[in-house]
Parts: C-alpha cells; sequence; structure tokens
C-alpha cells in the first residue's frame, strides 16, 4: 500500500535541473520587473505633484469664476508620465457593478459571474492579421494590460500588505504584485471589491476609479453567503 | 542598497550573478513545491514559481538579508499562490488548448496522482499549504506558520482539518490507497504537541 507522504513525492514530480534558457527567462523577468517598477515609481512621484496642482486649481475654480462656488472639478484627471486619462464612463453599465470612471478609450470587454474586464479599445477589433484565439489582450479573461474588478473573500486574502487608503466611503489597501497593483476595497465585513490594475495609472487614478465603483448589494450578499458557506472549512 | 557591481566580461551584475546560480540549483525544487502547493497543477505551479522568482529578483537585497532564506522563499511562494488564486482568469477553467507552451521548462500536464490532486484541489489553498510545508517538508509549527503568515494555532487546525479532509477523500471506496496511518497519527500528534 502506498503511503500519503510518497504519493505527495510523487505528485510533486523529480527534481529536474533547470535549463539554461529557463534561468536566462527568469533573469529577464527580473530585469523587466525592477525596470517596470522604477518606471511605476518615477509615475508615482510624479503624480503626486500634478494631484497637489490640480487639487490647487479645483480650489481655485471653485471659489472663483461665476461666484457660485459650485463649479464642478475638472472632468479629467491625467497620469503625468503615462498620458493616460480618466474620463466619465457612458456606457451601458455592468450587471452587479456600477462604475463612474474609466480610461479614456477604455471599454467593458468582459461582464459576467467572473466580474468586469475593463480593456483598451484596440481590443476590440483585431485586424485581419490578428488571432484572437492567440492574443491575451482579444481574451476577456485575460486581465494583463487591462483592468480587472471581481469580488473576493477577505477570508481567502486575508492579510494583505500594502499602503491604506480611502475610496469614497470604504477603506482599502493598495497592494503591488509587481508592477500590477490591486485595489482591495473593503464593501464588508467579510468582501473585498478587488479592482486590478495592468495599465501605468497613478496611485490617484486607482483611488479614483476605486472611488467610482459602486457593488450592488445583492452582489456582495452573494459573495457574503458563500463564507458562511465556508466557514468551518477556513479559520 | 542593492549590489549593482558589474561582473566583467559577463556584462551582468553581482545581483544576476547569485540569481543565477540560485535558480540554477532550487529551480526544481521550487517547481515541486509549487506543484504540490497547486494540487499538481504543472502549469500554474510554472506560474507561480515564475512570480515568485521574479519578486525575489526585483527584492534580492532582502533575500540576502533575510536570517531565514528557506523560510523568505516560502513565504514568496505562498503570496504568489494568493495573489494566483485571486486573478479572475484563474478563477475560470483553462482548457487544455488555451494553456501556453512553455518549451525547455520541463512542464508536462501529467498531475502523477489524479485521485490526490483532486482531494487537495478540494482544500483552501492556505490549508493545503499547511498540509504540505508540515507533512511533506516535515516543518515545525512556527516555521508553517512563518510561511503562511497566521498564528501557530491556526496552523495547527488547519494541518488536522486538511488530513481529516484528505483521508476522508482518499479512503472513498473507489480509492485504491490510501494514507499511512501511522504518518497521519504522527502529524496529528505533533500538531496537538507543537
Amino acid at each position: 500500500m502506498m503511503d500519503l507522504q510518497t504519493r505527495f513525492q510523487r505528485l510533486g514530480g523529480p527534481i529536474e535541473a533547470a535549463s539554461a534558457e529557463v534561468i536566462e527567462a527568469d533573469l529577464a523577468r527580473g530585469h523587466r520587473a525592477v525596470r517596470r517598477r522604477r518606471a511605476a515609481q518615477a509615475i508615482a512621484g510624479s503624480a503626486f505633484g500634478i494631484a497637489a496642482i490640480v487639487a490647487a486649481f479645483s480650489f481655485i475654480a471653485a471659489t472663483s469664476g461665476d461666484g457660485s462656488g459650485t463649479r464642478r472639478a475638472p472632468a479629467v484627471a491625467e497620469s503625468a508620465t503615462s498620458g493616460l486619462r480618466l474620463v466619465d464612463y457612458g456606457g451601458t453599465q455592468p450587471k452587479y457593478f456600477t462604475i463612474d470612471r474609466v480610461p479614456e478609450g477604455f471599454f467593458i470587454q468582459n461582464d459576467d459571474e467572473g466580474g468586469l474586464t475593463i480593456a483598451p479599445d484596440s481590443a476590440r477589433n483585431p485586424g485581419p492579421e490578428i488571432d484572437p484565439s492567440k492574443s491575451p489582450l482579444y481574451n476577456p479573461r485575460d486581465l494583463g494590460g487591462k483592468i480587472g474588478i471581481y469580488l473576493e473573500l477577505k477570508s481567502v486574502r486575508d492579510p494583505v500588505d500594502g499602503a491604506k487608503v480611502t475610496t469614497g466611503t470604504h477603506q482599502a489597501v493598495m497592494h503591488p504584485i509587481g508592477p500590477t497593483w490591486q485595489l482591495l476595497i473593503s464593501v464588508s465585513p467579510d468582501v473585498y471589491a478587488t479592482v486590478q490594475f495592468d495599465v501605468p495609472l497613478s496611485r490617484e487614478q486607482m483611488v479614483e476609479i476605486g472611488a467610482g465603483l459602486h457593488v450592488h448589494q445583492d452582489a456582495i450578499d452573494r459573495m457574503a453567503a458563500s463564507a458562511n458557506e465556508g466557514k468551518g472549512t477556513n479559520d | 542598497m542593492v549590489n549593482v557591481k558589474r561582473n566583467r566580461g559577463s556584462g551582468r551584475t553581482e545581483r544576476d550573478e547569485q540569481f543565477h546560480d540560485f535558480v540554477a540549483d532550487r529551480r526544481g525544487h521550487l517547481f515541486a513545491t509549487a506543484r504540490l502547493l497547486t494540487a499538481g497543477d504543472a502549469f500554474l505551479a510554472e506560474d507561480l514559481v515564475q512570480t515568485a522568482l521574479t519578486k525575489l529578483y526585483v527584492s534580492w537585497a532582502a533575500f540576502r538579508r533575510a536570517d531565514n532564506p528557506d523560510g523568505y522563499v516560502r513565504r514568496v511562494l505562498v503570496n504568489a499562490l494568493m495573489d494566483e488564486r485571486s486573478r479572475v482568469w484563474r478563477r475560470f477553467e483553462r482548457p487544455v488548448a488555451d494553456l501556453p507552451e512553455r518549451s525547455g521548462s520541463g512542464v508536462t500536464a501529467d498531475d502523477g496522482d489524479p485521485e490526490l490532486s483532486r482531494a487537495l484541489r478540494e482544500l483552501p489553498p492556505k490549508m493545503r499549504a499547511a498540509v504540505v510545508f508540515r507533512f511533506f517538508y516535515d516543518l515545525d509549527v512556527a516555521e508553517t506558520a512563518a510561511a503562511l503568515g497566521c498564528s501557530d494555532g491556526t496552523v495547527k487546525s488547519q494541518t488536522a482539518r486538511a488530513l481529516d479532509k484528505l483521508r476522508a477523500a482518499l479512503e472513498q471506496p473507489d480509492s485504491p490507497v490510501r494514507p499511512s496511518p501511522p504518518v497521519l497519527q504522527r502529524i496529528q500528534q505533533q500538531g496537538m504537541s507543537s
């Protein structure tokens, strides 16, 4: 009879030496991650100064001009380095969420039980030379170069490392995954609404998108209910 | 501060050289661990290893300074597991035809023990990691807790529940094999006494 340890060993498989090509590929990924991290840090640093300028401008605009004091802040926020601007979302709202702001030129590529995928317009109409089945850009479930929004249980994710921020009325955490960022918004005691950014946005822009995300209560309740079903299996 | 001293001739930094040696020495072990953590999903395991190695490269100085480098690597691997699980595309079953080719990485679709894979897949990731580290790698409770980022008590309860669930799953009538009772007993006793 085969014992469990032997079965674990078999499942893990033999320890194979990495080929030179695999090692070089790992090294190349490390180099790319370092470059992207430095670029992201540069964006974040620049964006802080821009945000201060925008805030000052908004204050001046709101307290001068027509004298009403009710003039809205500019409807567009721009990333200092990437050039991506946030605009009001004008398309059909998704099933489980309402979104206020998206990067200009982005659309909802996928909306189902798994969540939302917000992709650049270039993902809409592949040219004749493109095979959509072979390019992740056209795969609505691939989040590379896109924004993903979905719900998840805190019991599964916690503890989450990252800077604490506030999005609208919710507490949230900015969690880095290499060059990608996740904004985990606490929408209930049991549920995070996670916004995953694999696009070059400033921290302020990510928070702005998070603040404009409204999760429908029935979706939160359904996700929370799955936590209760799982109690007894997750400490 | 990351050491950026260059190795003359190759154009590589000292970090590159150290990372290269680390990967050459440890990648196979990391992949085997990742394969257990992912319940036998060789493709996800490869993703996990790549993610973990990239994070290690980025934080190489911190890794080199770590008091317990093995513990550091385990934590990075578990964090990658949790992060991978959270990504939307991981929530969907991917047909084999959609899986990317990974030439040269040694990844195959053979999961080695489908029955054990199924049983492990039923466990939440942290519970799975607890039983892998405690049982297969024989780590103590404190080491496992450090890897999982949780308390000693959670490790004990997660390990005990994991073993119960595995035993139940593997003792189904159609199961040709079952865990050996002395081993289960040993782990449960360690869990109670640690």
